[in-house]
């Protein structure tokens, strides 16, 4: 099921308002139930997955805290982490992997290992993840293991965050689930406001971006290098306001029940530096590695040349969680490439000194950076990436207009975001207060952009792929 | 307390509904007089074709159809009333809504589609025909191409403001932006640049695939079945591309599959060297500019008279 689709728009005010009708002691099982509908709505196969998952982590966490001994413990959580990684490179990565042993192979031998064609399960390295982070933080002793194995399959399967985050954390979301939400107005106006923003980001900025990148980038031999370069600036938008209004709907949907998801996006583009960027983009994710990868590796305790050695791997790991192609691989090495140069030269004082021209410049060419890297996360395969920034360096030819409407629009609602993110960063403040009256006033022109602006092809999220 | 809150929300929710279904009704009042009201653009364009009850001849198609069939050379050439209702980046699909609204009101004698054999290979790009979403309720035989028989698309129809999705900028731009149209054509003037014509690689667009699409099929023999059941004699032309490396036998089952249809006519100027060698007939490899378009109306009005008239 699409947040961005009428079967979702029914669906979530009917869960809520059961929600609330429930004794608190029956709404884990309801939320349950919603979460397997959501879920199972794509394909009812891969609930099985999920109920794997969920016993494994569930099993794996209590007999881990029942061992006495650290070795006795590490072997149920290498054994939890081998099933849930096992799943998701089955699923995900064997493909990838028998592509490339095999073209290897043939080269010296006539044996090849069988091909095997999956639908990849929606959200699966999400929801895998934040399963994976329950155990780790249960071998850790830092939360004790959950008892209640139904709650324990909500925290995995929770639907407004199951198939795009925000990853999670066990000591955050579980606790929620045993508290009781009353029905709270200025709860439910905040996640219903939190929603409309998520729909504008979707269905007004990045589905709107997206046909006119769909275009550029499916048939970027007939496009001139400046036509690609807008298309890359404007997937960079795309991809931002699919994941970050995925994020927005997601938070303001478990808002509405009285949960409260973690923050995903920080007006990103606005990073004066990729380490910066990476503290605003995808943040579950990026805190994800940091706290059970980057960290155990020794993280920035460790020598020098460790440190960079552990930060590109933690990129390279990024690039391949985002799927099994060379091109997620190089987008992470070149994120990786940056954070290392960035690390060596970094200057506290420098950034302390620097006025609003440096900022802008900052700004601007951190901007740049990751614009490049998208280049390698957009194309097909890295032969097109490489061509594309060819021909983008040529700086040749016009503006392909397409259908002018569309760029159009495109333009004019990129724009409204982008003032409206400038105004939150200079506040600092995600909202501004105002009177209730400019509020409702300001949120029904929302409403009728979306329904006047939006696209309503009921276009997947780009991170459902995951 | 729990109440008061519930109370609180559900007056703010019934206060948020109406005012929206308020703004929704103006709103799409508005746009409504002005789609209307247009003295020329897309739109006044479209009502002008379709309840137009003496004409003979309505081109329909793509960008290649608008800009490159004159009507008034074949009004002039023929003596028959013409009208193009090309429209830019439009697939068969459009076309199929369109000939069901002109067939069941006002039909011509002649429609002539412009089209592509590689069309065959392109599936319906839906989000192509919200250009028609303005006229759901005063063509109601669009209705089944705009809804595609969903109950979520039926529902939001309901909406004013949604029958006007992504319309905005044609509805408003001719009331600042002067277009010109004569009979629905809209001329190219510019010339292809080069200095040596090379030879352009067959271009296939990035939806095109392998294989002539079943639905596709569908949309083209509904067209060929609605032209015939009105008695209009539907005539397919394949209009000259500059200079392209062409493979005789890709296009080989399309044309089988186009002569199978026996009622229908063919004119085929896809290699016609009197202008694939000619670049200064071209605005660029795809279009004709308008010189060259006057010159291949020419030829279409001649053969109308010659093989159809006479």
């Amino acid at each position: 099921m699409l947040f961005n689709s009428l079967q979702f728009l029914c669906f979530l005010p009917i869960v809520v308002m059961l929600y609330f009708s429930l004794a608190h002691r029956y709404r884990w099982l309801l939320l349950l139930v919603a979460s397997y509908y959501f879920y199972g709505s794509w394909k009812v196969e891969y609930l099985l997955l999920i109920v794997l998952s969920t016993i494994v982590d569930y099993y794996v966490a209590i007999k881990m805290h029942e061992q006495t001994t650290k070795g006795a413990k590490k072997s149920w959580l290498i054994a939890s982490v081998l099933i849930n990684l096992g799943v998701l490179f089955w699923f995900k990565y064997y493909g990838f992997f028998s592509d490339s042993i095999n073209s290897v192979l043939s080269t010296y031998t006539d044996s090849q290992l069988p091909l095997y064609q999956f639908l990849l399960p929606v959200g699966i390295s999400f929801y895998t993840f934040q399963s994976m982070s329950y155990t780790i933080d249960v071998y850790r002793n830092e939360r004790l293991p959950e008892r209640h194995l139904g709650v324990f399959a909500l925290y995995v399967s929770f639907f407004p965050q199951l198939v795009a985050g925000p990853i999670e954390r066990s000591t955050s979301l579980l606790p929620q689930f045993f508290i009781k939400h009353d029905i709270n107005y200025l709860r439910i106006v905040s996640g219903l406001k939190q929603i409309v923003r998520g729909f504008f980001k979707k269905v007004v900025v990045a589905d709107r971006l997206s046909i006119y990148v769909d275009t550029i980038y499916n048939n970027y031999e007939n496009h001139t290098g400046v036509t690609l370069l807008l298309a890359t600036i404007f997937f960079a938008f795309q991809i931002y306001c699919d994941f970050s209004g995925y994020s927005d709907i997601a938070i303001g949907s478990a808002r509405l029940m009285g949960f409260e998801l973690m923050e995903n996006f920080k007006r990103p583009y606005f990073s004066k530096g990729i380490r910066e960027f990476w503290s605003r983009w995808h943040i579950s994710l990026s805190t994800w590695f940091r706290d059970y990868l980057y960290i155990p590796l020794g993280g920035n305790r460790v020598v020098k040349w460790r440190v960079y050695y552990n930060l590109m791997l933690v990129f390279v790991v990024s690039g391949f969680w985002h799927g099994a192609n060379w091109t997620f691989i190089v987008w992470g090495v070149l994120h990786g490439i940056y954070i290392v140069i960035e690390t060596m030269i970094n200057n506290p004082k420098t950034f302390k000194r620097s006025n609003k021209l440096t900022q802008a410049a900052k700004i601007s060419f951190t901007f740049i950076l990751v614009c490049f890297a998208w280049i390698f996360f957009r194309a097909n395969n890295i032969e097109e990436a490489f061509e594309i920034i060819k021909r983008i360096l040529s700086f040749k030819g016009s503006i392909y207009l397409g259908g002018q409407s569309n760029l159009i629009y495109s333009v004019i609602t990129l724009t409204i975001l982008i003032l409206v993110e400038f105004k939150q960063e200079l506040t600092k403040k995600g909202t501004i207060h105002r009177s209730p009256y400019f509020t409702f006033f300001k949120y029904l022109v929302i409403v009728i952009v979306i329904m006047l602006l939006g696209v309503f092809d009921e276009g997947q999220f780009i991170y459902f792929q995951f | 307390m729990k109440n008061k809150a519930i109370n609180k929300l559900f007056k703010m929710l019934f206060l948020f509904g109406v005012s929206l279904a308020i703004l929704d009704f103006s709103i799409g009042f508005a746009l409504n007089y002005m789609t209307v009201n247009q003295k020329d653009g897309n739109y006044h364009k479209l009502i002008n074709c379709i309840e137009n009850k003496e004409l003979d001849l309505v081109i329909l198609g793509n960008s290649r159809a608008e800009r490159q069939f004159i009507p008034s050379i074949i009004s002039m050439e023929t003596g028959l009333s013409a009208y193009n209702l090309g429209y830019g980046g439009r697939d068969l699909n459009f076309v199929d809504a369109l000939t069901s609204v002109i067939v069941s009101r006002n039909p011509p004698k002649y429609l002539m589609v412009e089209f592509q054999l590689s069309n065959f290979r392109m599936p319906i790009n839906q989000d192509r025909m919200s250009f028609l979403n303005p006229f759901y309720y005063r063509y109601p035989e669009l209705q089944p191409f705009l809804n595609r028989g969903e109950i979520s698309r039926k529902l939001a129809f309901s909406s004013s403001l949604f029958q006007f999705n992504s319309s905005l900028w044609d509805i408003v731009s001719p009331y600042f932006q002067k277009v010109e149209l004569e009979q629905g054509y809209r001329p190219l003037y510019g010339k292809l640049k080069m200095n040596k014509p090379k030879q352009f690689k067959e271009e296939e667009s990035e939806e095109e695939v392998e294989i002539m699409l079943p639905e596709i099929q569908v949309v083209f023999e509904n067209i060929v079945a609605e032209t015939a059941k009105n008695n209009i004699k539907l005539i397919v032309v394949l209009s000259p591309q500059f200079n392209k490396e062409h493979n005789e036998n890709k296009f080989a089952m399309e044309k089988q599959y186009l002569n199978q249809f026996e009622d229908i006519i063919i004119w085929d100027y896809s290699q016609d060297s009197r202008f694939t060698e000619v670049p200064i007939l071209f605005n660029d490899i795809r279009h004709l500019n308008h010189h060259g378009s006057q010159i291949f109306t020419k030829l279409i009005a001649e053969r109308i008279k010659n093989e159809l008239l006479n």
